[in-house]
């Protein structure tokens, strides 16, 4: 192929490698001595996908071009023509990204081409957790998997399967189905900062399961709660975008930002006014708010009279949260509470946005929104279109914290674990762990070796994103319809396959019920088949009678979305909820623990998955710069009274356990609160990984909230002690004594 | 001859590091490990400043993405003896590798501290360097290096553009920070054309350079907070 | 030395005993010092190859001191290297005539400081191979190094220096090779034949040999100062705080005076002691340069205070922030 027909074809078929990269069959290796006639080095296509380092659901453009790789053929080292992605863009047509990435999505490629990738199905040698694997292939691999599952059909609950949060759109509906054909599936779902009790606040306030589409690109003012908009928060590249539209996007406009946290994150950093209230109040802080706006009559009373139920009851019992009266727990005056509370009233549109463990804290911060008529509104909350395979399971799942316990009770004869690494995120690893034993058969899908993947008696590798078919609807998303199309950017790097496509066969090699519940081909045929409803629209982005030429189309743009769509309107009226917030309890005895305890997903780790990559191990935390690490952070007053300083490394200790990490002085936290980042700790996953700093998930317990049905961290005190060692978190230009500043 | 500037809207940046990464990943640049950057030897043509301000609970904390000013007075060029840093006509402080012998004179005399040294050469175990952008050269030990304004996306747009036998249209080359900023707090563009984005934003009364009294005439220009 | 009838009781055969006795025989103690000198040269050559071979990372060196002690060892050096120039050409010109005995030894410490010196800017660069790029030679590609760039001004003035101070070591040297050379047989009597440039002596020789060093030693001085000048300016041509001081040119060459003088004295000691030239070396030579040396310091210590009086006056930002943390 020539260098113009590599151009001509490349940015109109989507899948661009499928068509130029010629090493997939081995006949067509070319020792690159002599380079073959259609070999065009240096020429670039853009193929459009999705991002999956995170539940956002950004749209991406890769940027591929074909070169040489050492690749390895039959034991033999070849250097082979081949595509490689070599640059993660956002897709500039994209509703969620706008063209946007954050360092997790730019950091992603890394992945695909990570030195420490599990190259193909592995057999365990050695005891488990020891990482003495067998290379096998999948022809030998796939009936270990099926011989396993067809002997234990018969025995109810037998096979329990451990997923993460992100899985949505096709792949999450073959799990399901999966599960349900088979009949003896338990799955539970796990994350460490599962959002679930957002989506029941949002379902309590508004009647619709769904996590909230903050328009604050539109909106004059904003205040949030907790909310790490810019870092982790539901979805962080279309928040920072919405906020420079917030800042500078509508001439003459600039909005005002009001953050409510214990801890000056990188958002309340961005915030015009940071409130640093107790953990644990954001609640009674919204509610004594709304105490202000009812009693000085500053809410929109047309919306309220027409959209909601229950307001007066509701009013009724705000008398309880004056600001006089929970100023002292919240630790903020009354008068800033007033104030505050008056500006979000009338400098509409305005929006409230939060995050808590607590759903009637939850209630209480969205409640707050249709005191200023924000539902359904421009620069408020936007409903998205419901989707089917999207929502949420209607009867919460089995969750892990009952899974362990009918794994240590024998119960749980194979366990298949996907996109989740609960022996790194779940802090009752040890339970878990000992739990696992109990566990004859253990599958994992990852692509690395992490904390779990290493126990398991059997790797399925899957694709990395950028290797795999995959749909996806974003939650939240934008308002309007969206189904984001992920695509083979280029051709497996290893020998891995799709988690879904390995499910598919299995189910058809199980037969039965099983199979008849997954008709589908593979998965490529079964993202295709997604599409369907979006192409029976007849609207949005694409457009064609023809469903393969509309889907062609849809390959090219990255996805299908419908700007012009109508809003969404709430489901029924707003319903005022009965406040019920009391301030968050701390587990500890407060002489023993005088500390609050404050973790957070750490910006470029989240939860610990994107620890393996340099680049971001490399780039210095934005507020810390600490690079290759993790701290614990700590107010400069409280480390004067502790006697410590900036390196001293404290000892951290919390009913639950203790960890010991270097202090960093942190001047934007309460004195009363130690913070420590979650990401780093690992014990494996790759060489960038392991052995760095420290887990404070740890320090915590799990408890399984009621309301939304997930395992959630409860919260707890903790103590601090000098240790005595010295270790300088390694910061980024440490070694500069002093840097002018360059600001004017 | 376009000549080539940016502003950074202080007002938009959110301090989330993207451009960082992104830098990274287009130029190829490489990641020293800890021990190496504990001694402050990691590379980041582009780096987001913060500033802690006030003390609790009155504290703030801004955020500054600081890249090479493009200074038209550069100060780090007329110290390099054997003129491997040099402007281009496009307004470029351009640096070429191969002919630089590693004095660090540049990198002593730029105030801003953008110029990173190649301390040992660099590696990236296999198959990470199948990420390698092509167009940008590796830069073994020895060797000065620093923000090029993406000048290898620049030469193809611009070579596209002649193919195609027209100009290179405002907008159409946009540099690796910039594309990955999502609050498009990088506009990159020709100040010489007053019609171009990047000029009219420049010229807010929100503007400023950065150490402009030191007489370095940098190409990029800060927008700090506040109303338009 | 050069005309040694300094004192009424030296006869001419005690002074050549005295003074061409080491040219002659080789003691064991020479061999012992040279062999220790050379286990120094090796070290130093492992070490470099290591950093050739490794990367210059090896050495600890990071922002913002990206010179460290390769750019010290250079200054000191190159300071050192003033004090032939000062002691012989400024004592000759002011026409002090108790500068005889220690001019040799004072004008032999310039050159050979000097070679040391510019190694450095050698072994400083990152690719020490390319070194030869500094240098303006016609080639293909019509590269020639940059004028602007002070590495270069110190790339010229070095060896300016070097050449100058080689040759105002060399020419009162030219009798003394004349007086070896009658003396010596085998080898060594060929090669001072051929140093000695077929001196014979005559009044002629001498009035033109006057003259060559007179105008040798007004030539040196400028030279010498400006030399640590510019020295001064890979620095003080920079915008870096506490860096561009207009006092640098006269700091520097005050300094390296003074560090000069210093190292002359203790070359003095040693020789005098070691080559037994107690008769030769008197204390009044030590006196007066202990005198200069006061003086130098004096110089010295007014420059650097007032590089830090007129930053602490001048309180800009950047600046206080390295004054501090120089001070702290
Ligand atoms: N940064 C940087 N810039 C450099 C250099 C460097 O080292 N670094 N090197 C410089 C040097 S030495 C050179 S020679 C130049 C090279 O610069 P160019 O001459 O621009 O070289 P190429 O890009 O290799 O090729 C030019 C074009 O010729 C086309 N071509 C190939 N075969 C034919 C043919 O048969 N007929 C026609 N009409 N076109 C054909 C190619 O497709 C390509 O588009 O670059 C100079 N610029
Ligand atoms: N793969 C590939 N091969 C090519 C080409 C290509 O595009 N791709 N292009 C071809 C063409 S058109 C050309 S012109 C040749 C160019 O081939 P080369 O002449 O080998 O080109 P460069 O890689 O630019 O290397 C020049 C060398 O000069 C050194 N250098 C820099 N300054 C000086 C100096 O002042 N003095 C000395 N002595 N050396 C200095 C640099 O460190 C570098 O090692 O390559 C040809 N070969
Ligand atoms: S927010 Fe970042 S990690 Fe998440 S999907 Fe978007 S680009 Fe990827
Ligand atoms: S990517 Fe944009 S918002 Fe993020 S730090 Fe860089 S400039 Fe700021
Ligand atoms: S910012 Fe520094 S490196 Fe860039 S042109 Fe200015 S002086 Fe040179
Ligand atoms: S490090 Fe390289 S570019 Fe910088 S001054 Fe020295 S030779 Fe020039
Ligand atoms: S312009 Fe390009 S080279 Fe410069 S900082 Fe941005 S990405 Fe890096
Ligand atoms: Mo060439």
């Amino acid at each position: 192929m020539k260098r113009r027909e590599f151009l001509k074809i490349a940015p109109t078929v989507g899948a661009a490698s499928v068509i130029l990269d010629g090493c997939g069959k081995p006949e067509k290796l070319i020792p690159l001595l002599v380079a073959p006639d259609d070999f065009a080095p240096g020429e670039e296509a853009w193929v459009r996908s999705l991002c999956q380092s995170c539940s956002a659901g950004c749209g991406i453009t890769v940027r591929v071009m074909q070169g040489e790789s050492v690749r390895t053929v039959d034991g033999q080292p070849k250097r082979v023509k081949a595509v490689m992605a070599k640059k993660i863009e956002g897709n500039p047509d994209h509703p969620i990204s706008m063209g946007g990435t954050c360092a997790r999505g730019q950091a992603s490629v890394q992945a695909l081409y990570h030195p420490d990738r599990i190259q193909g199905p592995l057999k365990l040698s050695g005891p488990r957790g020891s990482g003495q694997y067998q290379s096998i292939s999948w022809k030998d691999a796939m009936p270990l998997l099926v011989a396993q599952l067809q002997q234990l059909q018969s025995t109810p609950k037998a096979v329990a399967l451990v997923g993460g949060r992100r899985n949505r759109g096709t792949f999450r509906t073959v799990i399901e189905r999966f599960a349900s054909g088979y009949g003896a599936t338990n799955v539970a779902p796990y994350d460490p900062f599962d959002p679930a009790p957002i989506r029941k606040a949002m379902q309590m306030v508004t009647g619709i399961a769904q996590l909230p589409v903050v328009d604050f690109a539109n909106a004059h003012y904003l205040l949030s709660f907790n909310a790490s908009l810019f870092e982790t928060f539901l979805s962080p590249v279309r928040h920072i975008y919405s906020y420079g539209m917030f800042r500078q996007g509508r001439p003459g406009i600039r909005g005002k930002f009001v953050q409510a946290e214990p801890r000056l994150s990188q958002t309340a950093a961005c915030a015009d006014e940071w409130l640093p209230i107790k953990p644990g109040t954001e609640g009674l802080l919204a509610l004594s708010m709304a105490h202000v706006i009812v009693a000085e009559e500053l809410h929109d009373k047309d919306f309220l009279a027409q959209g909601t139920n229950g307001f007066s009851e509701w009013s009724a019992a705000l008398a309880s949260y004056a600001p006089e009266t929970v100023a002292a727990q919240v630790d903020v005056k009354p008068n800033v509470i007033a104030r505050i509370a008056r500006e979000f009233a009338t400098r509409r549109p305005s929006v409230a946005v939060g995050d808590s463990r607590d759903v009637n804290s939850l209630v209480a911060i969205y409640a707050l929104n249709a005191l200023v008529g924000a539902y359904g509104m421009p620069g408020g909350i936007l409903f998205d279109p419901e989707v089917g395979e999207s929502a949420p399971p209607a009867s919460p799942a089995p969750d892990l914290l009952s899974l362990i316990i009918a794994m240590a009770a024998n119960q749980v004869k194979a366990l298949l674990v996907l996109d989740s690494n609960p022996l790194f995120t779940l802090p009752e690893q040890d339970k878990l762990r000992s739990a696992l034993a109990s566990v004859p058969f253990i599958v994992s899908f990852s692509s690395f070796l992490d904390e779990t993947a290493v126990m398991a008696d059997l790797i399925l590798p899957s694709h990395h994103p950028l290797e795999r078919w995959m749909d996806d609807v974003p939650e939240p998303g934008v308002g309007f319809p969206v189904r984001t199309l992920a695509q083979p950017v280029v051709q497996p790097r290893f020998d891995t396959r799709d988690t879904g496509d390995v499910l598919l066969e299995a189910a058809k090699a199980l037969g039965g019920r099983t199979a008849d519940a997954l008709p589908f081909a593979n998965m490529a045929a079964a993202v295709k088949e997604s599409f369907k409803t979006a192409h029976a629209s007849n609207a949005g982005n694409v457009t064609d009678s023809d469903f393969n030429a509309f889907y062609k189309k849809v390959t090219a743009a990255g996805g299908w979305w419908d700007t012009k769509s109508t809003p969404q309107a709430p489901k029924g009226k707003i319903q005022f909820v009965a406040p019920a917030v009391t301030a968050g309890a701390f587990a500890g005895e407060a002489g023993q623990f005088p500390f609050l305890l404050h973790i957070y997903p750490s910006q470029a780790f989240s939860d610990g998955r994107t620890a393996h990559l340099p680049w971001l191990q490399e780039m210095p935390d934005p507020m810390t710069t600490v690079m290759w690490g993790s701290w614990v952070e700590v107010n400069p007053q409280t480390a004067a009274t502790l006697g410590v300083h900036e390196g001293d490394v404290l000892k951290v200790s919390s009913p639950q356990g203790s960890l010991e990490l270097p202090v960093y002085l942190y001047p934007g936290l309460r004195p009363d609160v130690i913070a420590i980042p979650v990401g780093q700790g690992h014990t494996q996953f790759g060489r960038y990984a392991a052995n760095r700093g420290a887990n404070p998930l740890k320090l915590v317990a799990s408890t399984l909230d009621q309301g939304s049905g997930a395992v959630l961290q409860t919260g707890v005190r903790v103590s601090a002690a000098k240790t005595g060692r010295v270790e300088l978190p390694i910061q980024f230009g440490s070694d500069a004594p002093v840097e002018a500043p360059l600001h004017r | 001859m376009p000549q080539w500037g940016m502003t950074v809207d202080l007002d938009r940046c959110t301090g989330c590091a993207a451009c960082v990464v992104a830098c990274h990943a287009e130029n190829n640049l490489p990641t020293v490990g800890p021990e190496q950057a504990s001694i402050g030897r990691t590379h980041q043509w582009i780096r987001v400043e913060r500033y802690w301000e006030g003390e609790f609970p009155n504290v703030r904390a801004k955020f500054m993405p600081v890249m090479c000013q493009q200074c038209d007075a550069a100060p780090c060029e007329p110290v390099c003896p054997v003129n491997a840093t040099y402007h281009t006509h496009d307004g470029l402080n351009a640096q070429v590798y191969n002919r630089c012998v590693g004095t660090r004179f540049c990198a002593n005399n730029c105030p801003y501290t953008v110029r990173f040294f190649t301390w040992f050469t660099p590696s990236w175990p296999s198959p990470l360097n199948e990420q390698l952008n092509p167009d940008v050269s590796i830069r073994t030990s020895g060797i000065m290096e620093k923000c090029t304004f993406c000048v290898q996306r620049i030469r193809r747009a611009e070579d596209r553009a002649k193919d195609e036998k027209r100009a290179v249209k405002d907008g159409e080359i946009q540099t690796a920070c910039q594309q990955a900023c999502p609050a498009k707090v990088l506009v990159f563009g020709d100040l010489s054309d007053p019609e171009s984005e990047v000029s009219k934003v420049a010229d807010s009364r929100r503007g400023y350079r950065l150490l402009a009294e030191l007489g370095t005439r940098p190409r990029v220009v800060y927008l700090k907070e506040g109303d338009a | 030395m050069a005309n040694p009838q300094a004192a009424p009781p030296f006869t001419e055969q005690r002074i050549n005993k005295d003074l061409l006795g080491p040219l002659f025989k080789t003691g064991t103690k020479y061999y012992a010092v040279l062999a220790m000198l050379l286990a120094v040269s090796l070290v130093t050559f492992v070490a470099w190859g290591r950093q050739l071979f490794f990367g210059i990372g090896l050495v600890g060196k990071n922002r913002p001191s990206f010179w460290g002690l390769y750019i010290t060892s250079f200054v000191f050096w190159i300071g050192i290297s003033h004090a032939g120039t000062l002691i012989s050409a400024i004592l000759r010109v002011v026409q002090a005539e108790w500068r005889r005995p220690i001019t040799r030894c004072a004008e032999a410490i310039t050159t050979f400081a000097l070679c040391t010196g510019s190694l450095f800017p050698i072994i400083h660069l990152g690719r020490a191979w390319l070194f030869f790029w500094m240098i303006p030679y016609p080639n293909s590609r019509h590269l020639w190094p940059n004028f602007q760039s002070p590495l270069m001004w110190d790339f010229i003035a070095i060896n300016t220096y070097l050449t100058g101070s080689v040759t105002y070591l060399y020419l009162p040297m030219i009798p003394d090779m004349a007086v070896a050379r009658d003396k010596a047989t085998g080898w060594r009597k060929k090669l001072y034949r051929t140093l000695a440039l077929g001196w014979r002596g005559t009044e002629r020789e001498w009035v033109r040999l006057e003259k060559a060093i007179g105008i040798m030693a007004l030539i040196i001085i400028p030279v010498a100062v400006s030399v640590h000048t510019i020295v001064s300016w890979d620095f003080a041509m920079t915008v870096m705080p506490m860096w561009h001081s207009t006092i640098f040119g006269p700091y520097f060459v005050a300094g390296a005076i003074f560090s000069g003088i210093a190292a002359l004295l203790i070359a003095m000691v040693l020789i005098r002691k070691y080559f037994h030239l107690e008769h030769y070396l008197l204390p009044v030579h030590f006196d007066n340069l202990g005198r200069m040396l006061l003086l130098m310091s004096l110089l010295w210590f007014y420059f650097t205070f007032t590089e830090y009086l007129v930053t602490w006056y001048g309180n800009g930002p950047a600046e206080m922030a390295v004054f501090w943390s120089k001070i702290s």
